[in-house]
């Protein structure tokens, strides 16, 4: 008999698409609102920032719900009884007609969060919809949130289609949707590696949805690697829930500061900086603030032993850092700070307060464009040479990408020039020329954080770093300094000028810091050494410094029952890897806090999977995965086992007499079969 | 296939629902060709078991196998050959009746459009009238409709006219005579309507709490099922307590009566109740619908509010 296999299969996606349509409707209204809510309203505009566009695209959240929504309506209408029955007794696999409603549903759901996002999209790349440039790459957030959203559409139809004893528990595939959002909004930079992540997230969910659909619900059926994303799933889950009961108990439970959560105990940070003395110091501190200060010894200050003496320790200090990275202008923060999801290789905005008009650098154009925050279009043009009006481009351009550029500043790098720029007059003026044979790499200019300038406010400088000097130079362009940049800062992201105008002498202190070194590991980079000369009143280096530094200092967890939530395997991952490269120095008490608690609860678990899965008489090699998981996970193993696991009934046996799960056809304790009915006498058997 | 291969064949087929038993160890055959009832009362596990059959749901314990395949994988070319039809009459709400057809057709290469048609004109179906809009009736008119145009070989009905009234109900019957009528097509189906049941089926199995007790053909069962009735005369009355008789179904008792009636009573039966006392005992006619209602009821001697027609009498006397 021959299936016509294509007519069937778009029967069904039609039939999917048509009763469906109701959810798409409201998940396309609901983008709608969600995304002109979210445009920038004309009067709100604080004249400190312009228009943030691209933040109008990350629709994550949104799609997440449009996608759930979706997905589990199409399962719930029709997977109990005698509707499942008039889905499924078809002559089709089921696999077919799992693939038919995914590709209907999905088609449905990339309708109803895709179309508004076109329409916004299109909408703001028409002139005069909002004061700020328009580039397509702005939508690129949009693209891996909807796929994003896919995760979410197969978690939602796992959701609706598990056969789960404990009914909160057949939410938990949605962990795995939740953790792929998360990991996408605040980990990866790139839209290649987001996509890549997120069509891992997929696979995971739709081989979990499709193994659950063609089972019917129930967990034990189900193929191998059904069964193992099904586990993932679920463990993703519980994993959310847990981190977040976690955060709750710390938070709200035990009143600890909002922020102070580490799963493996508060940590303590250590920085060095320059007081207003003049001298170099360690400050310890922690999600409250400054701690504690200590010279470059680590001997605590006894003057700043006091809180109030403690916010003093910088007065008088200005300073000013700049890249020394070539490459330095990734990496440093969330990718809504230059990853895809950030205008950074689209246009920088530059400073703009006081202003009806906003400016960005247009990397792409290599100019500065204003747009006029009322009628939200084009004033005209800034380049090297001036203000050119209108559309009308100016005859000639900056050179280059523009480095690293501080909000609030007037400074914009390039490779050959540093040129300092007055938005409010129009003008541009070049500060500094790269000598032959350097490249600029950062500038900065000091910053007293936005306010406006009071009399006593000490003059400020700024700093140039090329590839192979640091120049500071007063803001009229008069040479102060340049120092040769330290050899064993090589790789290092940031130099830092300090000067201590309270201090006899105004001391100069060049500070070299790895965080930000792209070539760096990020831990080891918190690990590694401050590199500091200081300079001699004739401007020539003098003494320097090679700061060791402890990086993170774990205190020992406060409260056992915290550290017993936390997964074995978790504690070996981060302690023994992450505290390794930290360079951690352990204590015996933080040793014994670190893992005993987790590892007496790992046991504890452990042991109590073993005896409950005998007592279900699992077979030997599952009997030993589970006991595994206990051990590996914790408190998550044991919750997945109860999650997963659709636990048998059980009856006496009637030959030993013990209880036997009504799974196995023979007992396993004495290995008889099941007994037929007992006959009543009434019996009539013909056939 | 093999002719003689059961179309529909269970072995200790086993269903529980948490720690509940809806199934247990139900072993049977199908024939072939055959019109095979299937009955129980409410909640003894019929649509379980049918469910379990095709594979719909998993077994706790047990198999079962259509056309010689295992239910919980069935190919789709075995699932064309079947068509089920559930209690419920489950459709597509939002479809039109020729919509319905439409989709439903696209899966099965045997769709007869003319068998379509003709159901849907024997209930009177309008083509343009929503699946959600119908009657009861209709509703299952359709659904039949949709079940009998692939012209499946095994027919498999899950009390197709619970809840119709007694015109649809007839319609309902007649269009499936009118379908089945001649060829090897096996019927299998669940009902409560045992006038149908008699009517129609050439075997029946029975249901009692989830256990099979009967397997046989509908005349297998009337030889089986006898009923006894046993007379006293003067002061004698029947026994408080009756003695343990094999196969004792239903006793109703009166003064001086008692009626029994019992499955197939063996030798040892008979001559106990020639020990019971009685002035007579005859055997009484039984009708199928009795002898399936006798046997679906609680076994052995039931009380119900009042114990006797004597006291029921004296009992009016009083109001």
């Amino acid at each position: 008999m021959k299936m016509n296999g294509t007519g069937v299969f778009q029967a069904i996606v039609r039939k999917e698409m048509r009763e469906n349509l109701v959810w798409a409707a409201l998940g396309l209204v609901l983008m709608f609102v969600v995304l002109i809510g979210s445009l920038p309203a004309s009067d709100n505009y604080d004249r400190q920032s312009a228009p943030d566009v691209i933040r109008i695209f990350n629709i994550t959240p949104f799609a997440a719900v449009i996608a759930l929504m979706i997905g589990r309506a199409q399962i719930v209408s029709e997977n109990r009884g005698d509707k499942w029955g008039f889905l499924v007794h078809r002559p089709v696999s089921r696999s077919t007609l799992f693939w038919g409603k995914a590709i209907g549903g999905m088609a449905l759901y990339l309708g109803a969060a895709g179309f508004p996002t076109l329409c916004i999209a299109l909408w703001l790349a028409m002139p005069g919809h909002v004061a700020a440039p328009f580039d397509w790459r702005m939508t690129l957030p949009a693209v891996a949130d909807l796929i994003c959203g896919l995760v979410f559409y197969f978690a939602g139809m796992l959701t609706a289609m598990r056969n789960a004893r404990w009914y909160a528990s057949r939410t938990l595939g949605i962990g795995a949707g939740i953790i792929c959002g998360m990991v996408i909004l605040t980990q990866i930079h790139t839209l290649s590696m987001s996509l890549a992540f997120c069509a891992a997230g997929i696979c995971l969910t739709a081989i979990a949805a499709r193994g659950t659909f063609i089972s019917g619900g129930e967990y034990a059926p189900q193929s191998r690697i059904s069964r193992v994303a099904v586990g993932v799933s679920i463990a993703s889950g519980l994993a959310v829930v847990g981190y977040l009961a976690t955060v709750f108990v710390m938070n709200y439970l035990l009143e600890r500061p909002p922020g102070g959560i580490v799963l493996s105990g508060p940590s303590v940070r250590m920085r060095y900086t320059v007081s207003s003395d003049g001298t170099i110091v360690q400050t310890l501190f922690d999600e409250g603030g400054s701690i504690q200060v200590n010279d470059i010894q680590g001997n605590p200050i006894e003057k700043y032993k006091d809180a109030i003496a403690r916010k003093t320790l910088e007065s008088g200090v200005i300073e000013a850092s700049a890249s020394i990275d070539p490459d330095g202008r990734r990496g440093l923060g969330p990718p809504n700070t230059d990853g895809y999801r950030s205008t950074f290789d689209i246009y920088s905005q530059l400073e703009s307060k006081y202003s009806d008009v906003y400016w960005y650098y247009i990397q792409n154009r290599e100019l500065i464009a204003g747009y006029d925050s009322t009628s939200k279009r084009l004033v005209g043009w800034l380049g090297p040479d001036g203000f050119s009006a209108g559309n009308s481009l100016p005859a000639n351009r900056f050179h280059g990408v523009a480095q690293s550029y501080w909000h609030g500043e007037s400074l914009i790098a390039f490779t050959n020039a540093v040129y300092r720029v007055d938005v409010a007059g129009r003008r541009v003026a070049k500060v500094f020329t790269a000598p032959a044979g350097e490249s600029i790499l950062g500038a900065a200019e000091t910053s007293n954080g936005g306010m406006p300038v009071l009399p006593e406010t000490p003059p400020g400088f700024d700093v140039i770093a090329t590839t192979k000097n640091v120049y500071v130079q007063s803001l009229d362009g008069t040479p102060q300094l340049a120092v040769a940049r330290d050899p064993k800062a090589e790789g290092y992201g940031f130099v830092s000028v300090y000067k201590a105008t309270k201090a006899p002498g105004e001391p100069m202190f060049v500070l070299y810091a790895p965080e930000g070194g792209s070539k760096l590991n990020l831990f080891a980079a918190l690990a590694m050494p401050v590199q500091v000369s200081q300079i001699n009143r004739d401007r020539t280096v003098g003494m320097h410094f090679t700061l060791p530094r402890p990086g993170y200092q774990v205190r020992p967890p406060e409260m056992p029952l915290c550290a017993m939530t936390i997964p074995m395997a978790w504690t070996a991952v981060f302690e023994l890897v992450a505290n390794y490269q930290l360079n951690s120095r352990y204590s015996i008490p933080e040793m014994t806090a670190t893992w005993l608690w987790p590892g007496l609860m790992a046991l504890a678990i452990a042991a109590f999977i073993f005896a409950w899965g005998r007592r279900y008489a699992f077979a030997p090699g599952r009997l030993l995965l589970w006991t595994a998981l206990g051990l590996g996970l914790g408190p998550l193993g044991l919750a997945l086992m109860f999650s997963l696991i659709d636990w048998p009934a059980k009856e006496k046996c009637s030959t030993c007499g013990r209880m036997r799960v009504v799974t196995r056809e023979h007992c396993e304790h004495c290995s008889a079969s099941f007994p037929a009915p007992a006959p009543d006498g009434t019996e009539i058997f013909e056939l | 296939m093999n002719p003689e291969t059961p179309v529909i064949e269970t072995t200790g087929l086993t269903r529980y629902f948490g720690n509940k038993k809806a199934v247990d160890g139900v072993t049977m055959s199908v024939p072939r060709g055959s019109v095979f009832a299937f009955l129980g009362r409410n909640g003894s596990g019929k649509t379980t078991t049918i469910r379990l059959i095709l594979g719909l749901i998993e077994p706790t314990r047990g198999s079962s196998r259509i056309f010689g395949q295992d239910s919980q994988s069935l190919a789709p070319e075995i699932r064309a050959r079947v068509g089920y039809m559930s209690e419920t009459h489950s459709l597509y709400e939002w479809m039109t009746v020729r919509e319905c057809g439409a989709y439903q057709s696209r899966f099965y290469p045997r769709w007869n459009e003319k068998i379509f048609q003709s159901i849907a004109g024997h209930f009177h179906l309008d083509p343009r009238t929503k699946a959600g809009h119908l009657s009861r009736g209709e509703r299952a008119g359709l659904s039949l409709a949709m079940t009998l145009a692939p012209e499946p070989e095994l027919l498999i009905l899950d009390d197709p006219a619970l809840g119709l009234d007694p015109v649809a109900r007839r319609s309902l019957l007649e269009s499936m005579i009118y379908v089945t009528r001649g060829g090897s097509r096996t019927i299998f189906f669940s009902s409560h309507m045992l006038e149908d049941v008699e009517r129609v089926a050439d075997y029946i199995a029975i249901l009692d709490r989830s256990v099979l007790r009967a397997c046989c053909s509908v005349e297998t069962f009337r030889s089986s099922v006898r009923q006894f009735v046993l007379r006293y005369s003067g002061t004698s009355e029947p026994a408080a307590h009756l003695p343990i008789l094999r196969g004792l179904l239903h006793v109703r008792r009166a003064r001086q009566e008692l009626r029994l009636t019992i499955a197939s009573p063996d030798s040892a039966t008979l001559e106990k109740l020639q020990t019971l006392g009685a002035a007579s005992l005859e055997e009484a006619p039984i009708s199928f619908n009795e002898a399936i209602t006798g046997y679906l009821g609680d076994r052995g001697e039931q009380g119900f509010f009042l114990e006797d027609t004597a006291e029921l009498e004296s009992t009016r006397g009083m109001v």
